[in-house]
């Protein structure tokens, strides 16, 4: 920690990542080390927050202790750590993610799975309290961002999201004792301590959970037009797998609308509660349609 | 798909509770019992039970307190926020439903009672390990005193208690 009790960080990279990653580290003193190729020398950087960019900084800034190290495992990144310094923890990245057996070098780094999508965050703001517990000893965990992303059931996924919008409803006062989403979900059993804690985390956000863009977002159909198509095929497909259904042809041959309703198809032979799943999916009232579809989720969840 | 550490817990459970305190732990009990009841005669068993299988329980404590102090975290609903698409979600939006949906599987499963059942339990268990082992250091090894043999049973029925109490927690992620 530096004197302002910020963790100390260093970024080896010399990609654009490396900025990305600067820039997503919150509330720490972030320094990043990058090879510049006009300059053939390693050049130390500070990431200014107020001014949300690098500042070149001279060497002498990097202390003797740092509490934790990223470093870009290739392109010859990994001759760009300070042999002189000693850091409490060390991950090691790559945008197509890093293995357990495929650090380069010699340091006992831990490996962070998850591929880096161009444009994408690695680090998010809650990452970081995931950081300083673990640096600090309080967390044995790793941090989750270490872990490669898993793609949820979508069953599981559109039970959770109807649970956190009945949550809202709830806490907004709308869905009250004899609303079937009230019942259905149990809210009865919480605790008035618990309700309290729920109501004021979800303070203003029940209009924004009317809309189906919410919904949308909520599980991961969002984009331009032709990602939601897409995203829509996927989630239909996933559901289809989690019910052990054939699966809609995958094959990119046929228009994508095409392979949509076919797998809408699919789901609908199986069952009604599948068919509602199917139509909710289009999205066209996904709040109102929010007490079925749990019912229907928990349904064929039940059956499994 | 399901994340890792629910398998994992799942995994410790069965390493700690069925492979050891069932088919080990609590089957060397069950075979002390019969050479402390009579029905079972053979020299020197006792004595390299209580110095060996017996003190087995010590090294596995660390093990069970934290299978039951792990659950609410490794079996909470709340892990799937780690997966896509929920991990994606707006910072504030996931704080709330991460909450949310962790609340409600408190309430819903009485989680807080299973695992403060559990706990009594161990720490039953835990108790009378500790009350036989002082009982057997002050009567030396005979092992043909009523006060071993009714420590014994204190001990051999708690650590049946505390088997059923682990088992009790549920075997699959509880969403719905």
């Amino acid at each position: 920690m530096n004197h302002l009790n910020q963790l100390t960080i260093l970024v080896v990279c010399s990609g654009p990542r490396g900025e990305e990653i600067a820039s997503s580290l919150i509330g720490c003193d972030v320094l990043l080390r990058s090879f510049c190729k006009p300059a053939k020398a390693w050049k130390l950087y500070r990431w200014n927050p107020d001014k949300k960019q690098l500042v070149e900084s001279a060497e002498s800034a990097l202390f003797s202790e740092i509490d934790v190290l990223f470093f870009h495992k290739s392109d010859g990144d990994p001759n760009g750590i300070p042999n002189n310094i000693r850091f409490a923890r060390e991950f090691v990245f790559s945008g197509a993610g890093v293995g357990h057996n495929e650090n380069p070098t010699n340091r006992n780094a831990i490996p962070i799975q998850r591929h880096i999508l161009k444009g994408s965050r690695l680090i998010k703001p809650r990452h970081i309290r995931e950081l300083v517990d673990f640096v600090g000893g309080s967390r044995v965990a790793i941090p989750s961002f270490c872990r490669p992303e898993v793609t949820l059931s979508g069953l599981f996924a559109i039970a959770i999201t109807c649970q956190a919008y009945s949550a809202a409803g709830v806490a907004n006062g709308v869905i009250r004792p004899g609303n079937s989403l009230y019942d259905a979900m149990g809210w009865d059993k919480l605790s008035v301590a618990a309700l309290e804690r729920i109501s004021s985390s979800f303070e203003n956000m029940w209009p924004r959970m009317q809309e189906p863009q919410w919904w949308m977002n909520a599980l991961g159909v969002s984009g331009s037009e032709d990602l939601v198509l897409q995203a829509r095929f996927s989630f239909l497909v996933q559901l289809a797998k989690d019910l052990d259904l054939p699966s809609a042809s995958e094959s990119t041959s046929s228009p994508i609308k095409e392979r949509i309703q076919q797998a809408e198809s699919i789901l609908a032979a199986h069952s009604e509660n599948a068919e509602l799943l199917a139509s909710f999916l289009r999205f066209e009232n996904p709040a109102q349609l929010a007490p079925e579809v749990f019912s229907s989720v928990s349904e064929l969840l039940a059956q499994q | 798909m399901i994340p890792q550490s629910l398998r994992t817990w799942q995994l410790r459970r069965c390493d700690f509770n069925h492979q050891w305190l069932k088919n080990q732990y609590l089957s060397a009990l069950d075979c002390a019992a019969n050479y402390l009841s009579g029905k079972l005669r053979g020299e020197g068993y006792l004595e390299d039970f209580f110095a060996t299988d017996f003190r087995n329980w010590e090294s596995k404590t660390g093990e069970g307190r934290r299978l039951i102090d792990d659950f609410e975290i490794d079996m909470s609903p709340r892990i799937l926020f780690e997966s896509k698409p929920l991990c994606d979600w707006d910072e504030a939006f996931f704080r709330a439903g991460s909450l949310a949906v962790h609340e409600l599987w408190l309430s819903r499963n009485r989680v807080c009672s299973l695992t403060g059942h559990a706990r009594d339990c161990f720490n039953a268990a835990d108790d009378a390990y500790h009350k036989l082992s002082q009982v057997i250091k002050e009567e030396g090894a005979s092992y043909s005193g009523q006060e071993v043999r009714h420590c014994f049973e204190i001990f051999r029925s708690s650590c049946r208690r505390l088997s059923k109490a682990v088992e009790m927690f549920p075997s699959r992620l509880l969403i719905v």
